[in-house]
C-alpha cells in the first residue's frame, strides 16, 4: 500500500474514510477495478457476488457500490435494489457488458446489455457503464458521486 | 384397296351400283317387252283391220267378177300399205296385184302370230262371202318395218337407262361424299383431343339426327375433359407453385437460423471478449499514467491500447451484429437526412470514376430507429457498393422511397408484417455476387474480398440493424451485371407520432 501514498493522504483528508465495494463475479476484474481506484486513493472492498456483498455491507458500509449487472445468484439489478433499499444515500455504478450471458433470443426487442442497464438506472444505479471503459471516465465518474474534486 | 373400299362412302357407292345393277337389266327388258307387244298388236291390228276393209270390197257385188276393177283394187292395196303380197284365189283361178313380183307368188303358210315362220311376211287369208263361190282374199305385210321399230326403241330405251345410270353414280357419289362429311369433321376433331389439342369447340351441322346427337356427346365429353384436364393443370400449378414457396421460405428460414446461431455464438463471445478487455484498458492505462513522462515504454503501451481499441471496436460490430447492442428505445427519425449526410460524407471518399446517384425524393421517411444505426447501415452498404465495383469505376445508386408490403410479400420474407414501410435500395453496377455467395453474405466473417480487405462484418452488420429495426434486407444479384440491395423498415405513420 505504501506504493499508493498519494492516494491514502487523500483519504486520510476525509473526515469520512470514502470506501468502495466492487462486486463482480470476475475476479481479473475485480482485481483491475481494485488497483485502480485504490491508486486513486480510495479504500477498496470486493465481494463476488451479489448476496456476499449485501452482507459485507451490513457489516461495514461502504458510500460508492460499483456492481457487474450479470452475475451467478444474485444479478446486479437485484442487488441495487435491495441495497437502496437498505442505504438510501448509498452511490451506486453499475457495469455492464459481459460475463455469463444467457442466449438472447435473437428478435427485434431483445434484452440488450444496454437494456439491464437501463435496468439498472430504473432501480437506482447512480451512473452505468459498458464494459470495456476507460479508467479516466470510472475515475471521473467515482470522483463526481463521492463529491471529490479531482 | 380394301381399305378404301371399307369407307362409309365407299359402301354405299357400291351398294347403290349394286342394286341398279339388278334392277336395270329388269327395266330394261321389262320396258322393251311391252315396247315389242304393242308395237306387234299395233301391226297385227292394223293390218287385219285393212284386210277385212279390203275383203269389203271384194264382197260388193261385181267387183270379183270385174277382173279389171279387181286388179287395180289389189293394186292399190299393196300400195296403199306395206303390202308384199295381195292375190285373190277361186279354186285354181289365181288373180294378182300386177306390182307384184312374179316369184312371189305361191308359198305361204297362214301367220297367227307376229314373226311367225321367220320369213319375216305375215300371210293373212279371209275367206270373202260371196254366194255360190269359194273366194279368199289372201295378203302378205312386210313385218321388218316394225322389227326396225323395236330394234329403235331398243335402241333409245338403253341410252336412255345408260344416262340414268350415268346420274346416278354421279348423284351416289356426291351423296355419300356429303353425308360422309360431317362423319369425317368429326373424326378430325376426335383425333385432334387424343392428340391433346381439346381447346377447339367441336362444330358439326348435319341434317342427319345421329350424327348430330353423336357430335353433341362428342363435345360435351370434349368440353368435360377441357374442364378435367384444367382443373388438373391449374392444380399442378397450384402444387408447384406451393412447393416452390416453401423451398423459398426453408432456405429463408435455415438463413435466418444460422445467423441466429451464428449471432448467439458471436453475442457470447463478444461478451466474454468484453471483460477479458476490461483489466487490459485498465492495467494499460494505469500503468501509462504511473510510468514517468520520459519512460520509452509509454509508446509500446500505446500500441498496446490502439489494438485494444480496435479488439473494442470489433466486439462492438459483432454485437451489433447480434442485437446485442444498441438502444432499445428506438426514437422517431426521419431516414432522409440520415442517408444524405452519410452520401456527403461517402462522396469524399470514393474516388470520381465511380457515379454516385442519389433519389431521395421521399418524404416523411419516419421510423423507429437508432439515428448512428441507420447511419452506419447507409456507410457499409454504400462502401460495400463501391468496393464491388472494380478500378475501371461504375455507378453507385441510392433510392430512398415508401413502399406498402402486402400479405404476398410477407408470405416470402417472414421477418416482415403487411403495411406500411420505408425502401432504401442500393445498386451498384459491379461484378455481382454468386448464387453460393448469395446465401451466405449476411454470415459474419464470409467474405470474398482479398484477406486485409475488410472485416468480412459490414453486410453483417446492415443485416443486424435491419432485423432489430424490424425490419428486413433482400438481395438481388446477376454476375457481371450488379447487385441490389434492399432495406425494409416499418413506416410509422405520422399520426402515431
Amino acid at each position: 500500500m505504501a506504493a499508493w501514498g498519494l492516494g491514502v493522504a487523500r483519504v486520510d483528508g476525509d473526515i469520512d474514510m470514502a470506501s468502495i465495494l466492487i462486486i463482480d463475479d470476475e475476479e481479473d476484474i475485480r482485481d483491475a477495478l481494485q488497483m485502480v481506484l485504490e491508486s486513486a486513493g480510495y479504500e477498496v472492498k470486493v465481494a463476488s457476488n451479489g448476496n456476499e456483498a449485501i452482507e459485507l455491507q451490513r457489516e461495514e458500509p461502504a458510500q460508492l457500490v460499483i456492481t457487474d449487472i450479470i452475475m451467478p445468484e444474485k444479478d446486479g439489478v437485484r442487488t441495487i435494489k435491495e441495497m437502496r433499499q437498505e442505504s438510501p444515500g448509498l452511490r451506486i455504478i453499475a457495469i455492464s457488458g459481459g460475463g455469463g450471458v444467457e442466449p438472447l433470443a435473437y428478435k427485434p426487442g431483445a434484452i440488450t446489455t444496454t437494456a439491464y442497464l437501463a435496468a439498472a438506472k430504473e432501480v437506482g444505479a447512480d451512473r452505468a457503464f459498458t464494459k470495456p471503459f476507460d479508467r479516466k471516465d470510472l475515475i471521473q465518474a467515482v470522483d463526481d458521486l463521492l463529491g471529490k474534486l479531482h | 384397296m380394301a381399305g378404301k373400299l371399307n369407307t362409309l362412302a365407299a359402301r354405299v357407292i357400291l351398294i347403290g351400283l349394286a342394286i341398279h345393277a339388278v334392277l336395270l337389266p329388269l327395266l330394261f327388258y321389262g320396258l322393251l317387252y311391252i315396247v315389242k307387244q304393242s308395237h306387234e298388236e299395233r301391226f297385227v291390228n292394223d293390218v287385219r283391220k285393212y284386210s277385212r276393209f279390203l275383203a269389203d270390197y271384194f264382197e260388193f257385188e261385181g267387183t270379183v267378177s270385174n277382173r279389171m276393177r279387181a286388179v287395180r283394187l289389189l293394186d292399190s292395196a299393196v300400195l296403199g300399205s306395206d303390202g308384199v303380197y295381195a292375190e285373190l284365189i277361186e279354186g285354181d283361178t289365181l288373180l294378182r296385184s300386177g306390182l307384184l313380183p312374179d316369184d312371189s307368188a305361191g308359198i305361204y303358210e297362214e301367220d297367227f302370230a307376229f314373226g311367225q315362220h321367220g320369213d319375216h311376211i305375215y300371210f293373212l287369208s279371209i275367206p270373202l262371202d260371196i254366194p255360190d263361190r269359194q273366194v279368199s282374199l289372201r295378203m302378205g305385210f312386210d313385218e321388218l318395218p316394225t322389227i326396225e321399230q323395236v330394234k329403235l326403241a331398243r335402241q333409245r330405251l338403253a341410252i336412255v337407262l345408260f344416262l340414268y345410270l350415268i346420274v346416278s353414280i354421279i348423284a351416289l357419289v356426291f351423296l355419300s361424299t356429303r353425308m360422309t362429311r360431317p362423319l369425317r369433321a368429326l373424326q378430325t376433331a376426335s383425333r385432334n383431343i387424343a392428340k391433346g389439342q381439346h381447346s377447339d369447340h367441336l362444330q358439326v351441322d348435319s341434317q342427319i339426327t345421329e350424327i348430330r346427337e353423336l357430335a353433341t356427346d362428342l363435345e360435351s365429353m370434349r368440353s368435360e375433359l377441357v374442364g378435367v384436364n384444367a382443373s388438373l393443370l391449374q392444380e399442378i400449378a397450384e402444387r408447384e407453385a406451393a412447393d416452390k414457396r416453401r423451398e423459398v421460405l426453408e432456405s429463408k428460414l435455415r438463413q435466418v437460423q444460422k445467423l441466429e446461431t451464428v449471432g448467439v455464438l458471436a453475442g457470447g463471445i463478444a461478451h466474454e471478449f468484453n471483460n477479458i478487455l476490461v483489466p487490459i484498458f485498465l492495467y494499460t492505462e494505469q500503468a501509462l499514467h504511473d510510468l514517468p513522462a520520459e519512460s520509452p515504454v509509454h509508446a509500446q503501451l500505446d500500441r498496446v491500447l490502439k489494438s485494444s481499441n480496435r479488439a473494442k471496436s470489433l466486439v462492438q460490430q459483432i454485437l451489433t451484429f447480434s442485437h446485442q447492442s444498441g438502444n432499445p428505445e428506438h426514437e422517431p427519425v426521419d431516414v432522409r437526412p440520415i442517408v444524405e449526410e452519410a452520401l456527403e460524407l461517402l462522396r469524399a471518399l470514393i474516388p470520381s470514376t465511380v457515379d454516385l446517384h442519389q433519389d431521395l425524393a421521399a418524404v416523411d421517411c419516419i421510423v423507429l430507429a437508432d439515428r448512428n444505426q441507420i447511419h452506419q447501415l447507409v456507410m457499409n452498404l454504400c462502401s460495400n457498393a463501391y468496393q464491388a465495383l472494380d478500378e475501371t469505376g461504375g455507378s453507385i445508386s441510392v433510392v430512398l422511397d415508401r413502399c406498402a408490403v402486402d400479405e404476398q410479400f410477407c408470405r416470402d420474407h417472414p421477418q416482415l408484417r403487411a403495411g406500411g414501410y420505408v425502401r432504401l435500395s442500393i445498386h451498384d453496377t459491379g461484378h455481382g455476387i454468386s448464387r453460393n455467395s448469395l446465401d451466405r453474405i449476411f454470415e459474419p466473417f464470409y467474405t470474398t474480398r482479398a484477406v486485409g480487405k475488410g472485416t468480412g462484418l459490414g453486410l453483417s452488420v446492415v443485416h443486424g440493424i435491419a432485423v432489430s429495426h424490424s425490419g428486413d434486407i433482400t438481395v438481388e444479384s446477376e454476375p457481371g451485371k450488379g447487385t441490389t440491395f434492399r432495406v425494409y423498415l416499418p413506416e410509422k405513420s405520422p399520426t402515431m407520432r
